[in-house]
């Protein structure tokens, strides 16, 4: 079977998830590969993703780990985008379910040109509340008008 | 005067989940999604759109509701 045959069969997915804040920050690499883990395993390839960062979540989320209850205000949040073949997909989701660490996960399909980063837009948002000074001065340049010419009177 | 489909304009076909600022422009001050008359989409645009706003509600991005 050629390659191209193998590429088509194979579904983009994205996994969007929550780590507890409990996690110290310097484990949260190891839940990532843990992350990664579960579908390298079943034969995925990862094309994209973006490492977790706090984030202050608009609701309070709980969950039940043995006897201990989390509820959170706030969480780790990041995303992952693979290639996986659609049958190997449920046994992803049966592992990520029992992954502790994760608050609470999200695992889609999306289309391969899909490219939104929180980086991007946070660097856009920054972008418009404080636009570099360079572009002011040229915008400005381009729009001042002509001082007018003085009509030679002969 | 008819509105502008904002995702035609800017040529988004796949409206993600993860782009809370541009979802949080059509919700209305109760959270609640803004119909299509009001938020002046397409309907394959509105359609992904509430697709967007409920998975970025699941993963607590955006709120279900606000007082």
């Amino acid at each position: 079977m050629s390659t191209t045959e193998d590429r088509a069969e194979r579904t983009v997915y994205e996994i969007g998830y929550l780590v507890l804040p409990s996690i110290p920050e310097e484990s949260l690499p190891d839940v990532v590969s843990k992350i990664t883990n579960t579908f390298e395993k079943a034969g995925g390839e990862k094309l994209d993703g973006e490492d977790p960062f706090l984030y202050e979540l608009s609701y309070e989320i709980s969950k039940q780990v043995g006897a201990r209850k989390y509820v959170v205000h706030e969480a780790y949040l990041g995303w992952i985008k693979f290639e996986l073949e659609a049958s190997a997909i449920e046994a992803v989701k049966a592992e990520l379910d029992k992954t502790e660490e994760l608050l609470r996960f999200l695992l889609i399909k999306v289309p391969t040109e899909a490219g939104f980063t929180f980086a991007a837009a946070r660097a856009a948002l920054e972008e418009k509340m404080n636009p570099t000074p360079v572009e002011e001065v040229s915008a400005a340049a381009e729009t001042a008008p002509e001082a007018p010419k003085e009509a030679v009177v002969e | 005067m008819k509105k502008e489909d904002y995702f035609h304009k800017n040529k988004i076909d796949y409206i993600d989940y993860k782009d809370v600022e541009t979802l949080k422009k059509y919700l209305t001050p109760h959270a609640r999604i803004q119909s299509r008359r009001r938020s002046g989409v397409a309907s394959n645009h509105q359609r992904g759109l509430a697709l967007a706003v409920k998975r970025a509600r699941f993963l607590g991005l955006l709120p279900y509701v606000t007082r």
